[in-house]
């Protein structure tokens, strides 16, 4: 017996949708910032066409299952809401000093009771509109290159995730593969600092900002 | 009657014509005023024109000059330009041929390195063989050696034997001569005879033997001498020997040394800028406590300032509001004071009614007596008194109203003046809340800029990475680039440690002890250089496989780009084009009724080809490869036209299809 259903909308984002969606920007904006800063050769990257943009993905088997290993587990995290910060870190490898920190806070704007009434207001945004918005900071990142200062030595780099302040966050049990890590940070006296844009899901907010070590000939 | 008429008729053409004449004179004239004008005015143009061409001709010359001086300039140039060139180009040759010259040389100093370490190898080997060659001659010399001392010592022990028969015989010589001294007997001829043969015998055999002992001995103090000699160049073949090893061991370990050296030096450089000058990795951790304590605090007294702040704004809030209270009771105290006052003026203008009704009143009684008097009513008495009771008792109503209107008057203007001072009360009031509001407003202010420095400080050190450790954890995967890194790196330095450990101990054991205990324990092994070499190896690989995926990506780029110009090829040209092996390229039509058919080519080393038809369905191909090919000598007008006669019978066949339909 047939019975007619009502399609569901996707207007509203769930928070497994919009983990999907913070996941894949991060997985990008990682590819993007280790192209842009030099970290890995140009010629480890390929173009694919993402946001509207053409994005370059990096071929490097190794790099690819680190960072398909980091954003899994983010993702798991990000679902039972224990993560407040992903921050990546660019360290010299001769000098073993941080030279930039990218940093993406993340709020989970559901289940925060504060902003929950001013999202109540919003109406809840298109696939289209997020997009755009991930689309911005893309483009900024790309175009951080311009301000940011060179980097001419060989480097490394690390992604660490912060946890959120709650007492699940603080008990959670992480596996073996994870460890408390150094927060690899940048010295107080060389640090300058640009905010970039931000985008919002209606479930998560991810803003994002880069740090980085100014040399003593640039002051 | 006609002659006047025609008299007057004449006049009046006549004056007609005159009037005619003169019109045209008088027309002639301004034209020719006009005209003259005109040429005036040409004269003057022409003058103009004049000047002008002139000016034009003077510009002419001087732009005439000008070319001509730019064109000497731009010939000077161009010369200075050809010359700078030729000069450019002869330097340029020069210095080619100085950099050619250069290379040769270097080519040459090259060649001649090449040599001399080839001459050096030979040099080498040359040596070493000699060497060889010379322990051998050693080796004959001693074992010659060894067989002259045994034949020095057969002769030595002959020459004994034979120095004891010596002596036994002259014993016996003597004895006999004893004997024959002493003895009467007269010896026979034969027998003396005999024994002098037989001691000239003797005496002969023992010069023979003497002879021999003497140059025996005079070989074997030679041979003395040059075995002492044979001596000296073992000793010496040794030294130099151990020498020659030593060295070369060492020229390669002084190699490997410098530049673990160099390396170790790097690292710990590296190592100095990462635990500081002087620091050690305990005092590192206690400057990290310290610095995260100092964290610590500066977040207590970010969390204090938040508490003031808020306190401050929970004051500021209950300021707000006290003065919003005071502002209401003072619009109140506003509105009662103008119903109070518009109460009082209508109480005033109650008063002045009633003032003025009594002065009627009195007015009417006043004129009610009047009357009395000048009517003398004396019936009306009683009715005039009982109208006069009633009006005083009116009369007495209105005093005893206006009385209580002027006591509350009275009442009204009391409360109005305490009303005031209460307003003059609350209006300070209101201004001391109001000074108070403006300096708080200013603390407030103040508090907001150094809460925004004190927000702006900690975004910045929440930028460069500090966070509250007490409540939030910092993770990352454990095996991770950076991490990899470090393990590479200690791993390296670990090995570059145990490298120069057992450098270290190998110099000292050098020091201390002979080469043949070193050799035997630690054997001095390139270590640097085999590292360096899977270094080596390990980027070649690297930049090998980068390679490899370049030429992959390459290789995608090519075979999507070839499709797409087979694409554009079929679209534009109607032709589909098939690169087959050794070189054939086969055609095929769009418009061809069946796919197996096609034109071939094929071209052989000699760039000469072949062209097959092998579509045989359509008729006339042979008159067309005859027309185009075999006369004209054009293959692409026969790919044209076959291509339009193909079309032309595709759409005859499709509109016979259609016909039959």
């Amino acid at each position: 017996m047939a019975t007619a259903q009502a399609a569901p909308t996707r207007s509203t984002i769930n928070l497994k949708g919009s983990t999907k969606i913070v996941t894949e920007f991060f997985s990008y904006a990682v590819n993007s910032i280790l192209f842009q800063r030099a970290v890995y050769p140009p010629e480890d990257f390929s173009m694919v066409k993402k946001y509207g943009l053409n994005m370059l993905v990096t071929n490097d088997d190794g790099l690819k299952t680190y960072i398909s290993k980091v954003i899994s587990q983010l993702s798991e995290w990000l679902l039972g809401n224990q993560v407040s910060k992903l921050v990546l870190a660019i360290v010299s490898k001769e000098s073993r000093e941080t030279l930039e920190r990218w940093q993406f806070d993340i709020q989970n704007t559901a289940s925060d009771e504060s902003s929950q009434n001013s999202e109540k207001q919003n109406k809840p945004k298109t696939e289209k509109e997020i997009h755009s918005e991930i689309q911005a900071i893309i483009r900024q990142i790309t175009a951080s290159v311009t301000f940011l200062p060179m980097i001419d030595e060989p480097c490394a780099f690390n992604i660490l995730i912060y946890t959120s302040d709650t007492e699940e966050a603080k008990t959670m049990q992480v596996s073996d593969s994870w460890v408390d890590a150094d927060p690899h940070l940048i010295q107080s006296d060389k640090t300058e600092q640009v905010r970039l844009r931000s985008f919002d899901t209606s479930v998560h907010k991810v803003e994002a900002l880069v740090a980085y070590r100014v040399g003593e000939e640039e002051e | 009657m006609d002659s006047p008429s025609k008299s007057l008729k004449r006049n009046h053409n006549q004056d007609d014509l005159s009037r005619s004449l003169k019109q045209r004179t008088y027309e002639t004239s301004i034209s020719k005023s006009q005209y003259e004008r005109k040429l005036l005015a040409f004269e003057t143009t022409k003058r103009e024109f004049e000047i002008t061409m002139r000016e034009k001709n003077l510009q002419h010359g001087k732009l005439v000059k000008d070319i001509s001086y730019y064109k000497d300039k731009a010939e000077t140039a161009h010369k200075e330009k050809d010359a700078a060139l030729a000069l450019a180009n002869q330097n340029k040759t020069e210095n080619d041929k100085t950099q050619s010259q250069h290379r040769y040389t270097l080519g040459q100093l090259k060649e001649e390195n090449i040599q001399l370490k080839m001459d050096l190898d030979s040099l080498q080997s040359q040596y070493t063989r000699q060497i060889h060659s010379k322990d051998s001659v050693i080796s004959s010399i001693e074992h010659r050696c060894a067989s002259l001392e045994e034949d020095l010592h057969s002769a030595i022990e002959t020459s004994n034997l034979r120095q004891s028969l010596l002596e036994n015989t002259r014993r016996s010589l003597d004895t006999l001569e004893q004997d024959k001294s002493s003895s009467n007997i007269d010896s026979s001829h034969a027998y003396t005879s005999f024994m002098r043969d037989e001691l000239s015998k003797q005496s002969s055999i023992n010069k023979h033997l003497e002879s021999q002992n003497k140059s025996l001995n005079r070989d074997l103090n030679g041979l003395k001498e040059k075995s002492a000699k044979f001596d000296v160049l073992r000793e010496e073949k040794l030294a130099l020997s151990s020498k020659l090893k030593m060295l070369d061991r060492v020229s390669t370990q002084l190699s490997s040394v410098e530049l673990e050296r160099d390396s170790l030096l790097k690292e710990k450089e590296g190592w100095q800028d990462v635990l500081q000058p002087g620091e050690s990795p305990a005092t590192v951790t206690t400057l990290i406590a310290q610095l995260r304590l100092e964290n610590a605090t500066l977040r207590e007294s970010v969390g204090s300032t938040n508490a003031d702040k808020s306190g401050h704004s929970t004051e500021l809030a209950q300021l707000l509001d006290q003065i919003d209270s005071l502002r209401k009771a003072e619009a109140q105290l506003q509105i009662n004071v103008e119903k109070l006052t518009t109460s009082t003026t209508s109480q005033y203008r109650l008063l002045e009614l009633s003032q003025q009704e009594v002065s009627s009143l009195k007015k009417q009684l006043d004129t009610i007596l009047s009357e009395e008097e000048t009517l003398n009513a004396h019936k009306l008495d009683t009715l005039h008194h009982d109208r006069m009771v009633g009006l005083e008792g009116l009369l007495q109503q209105h005093k005893s109203e206006n009385e209580k209107l002027a006591r509350e008057m009275f009442n009204l203007s009391k409360s109005t003046t305490t009303d005031t001072s209460n307003e003059k009360a609350f209006q300070l009031k209101i201004d001391h809340a109001e000074q108070t509001i403006v300096s708080l407003k200013a603390e407030a202010q103040e508090e907001i800029n150094k809460l925004a420095e004190q927000v702006a400080h900690l975004e910045h050190k929440v930028g460069r990475g500090e966070f509250n450790c007490k409540n939030i954890r910092v993770l990352e995967m454990r095996d991770n680039p950076i991490s990899q890194d470090y393990a590479i790196r200690s791993e390296t330095l670990s090995a570059l440690r145990e490298e120069n450990r057992m450098l270290l101990e190998e110099k000292e054991g050098r020091e201390e002890n002979a080469m043949q205990s070193v050799q035997s324990t630690h054997p001095s092994l390139p270590l640097q250089t085999t590292l360096n070499h899977t270094k080596e190896i390990k980027t070649l690989e690297q930049q090998l496989s980068d390679k490899d995926k370049r030429m992959l990506r390459l290789k995608g780029i090519f075979s999507d780009k070839a499709a797409e110009f087979r694409e554009a090829i079929y679209s534009l040209l109607g032709y589909r084009v098939q690169f087959l092996p050794n070189g054939r390229v086969r055609l095929n039509s769009a418009y061809a009724a069946s796919e197996s058919g096609g034109i071939l080519f094929q071209s052989n080393e000699d760039d000469q080809g072949t062209m097959k038809v092998e579509d045989g369905g359509l008729d006339g191909v042979e008159d067309l490869l005859r027309f185009w090919v075999n006369e004209r000598e054009s293959i692409p007008c026969f790919m044209a036209n076959l291509c339009l006669e193909l079309w032309d019978a595709n759409e005859r066949n499709e509109r016979g299809r259609l016909a039959v339909r």
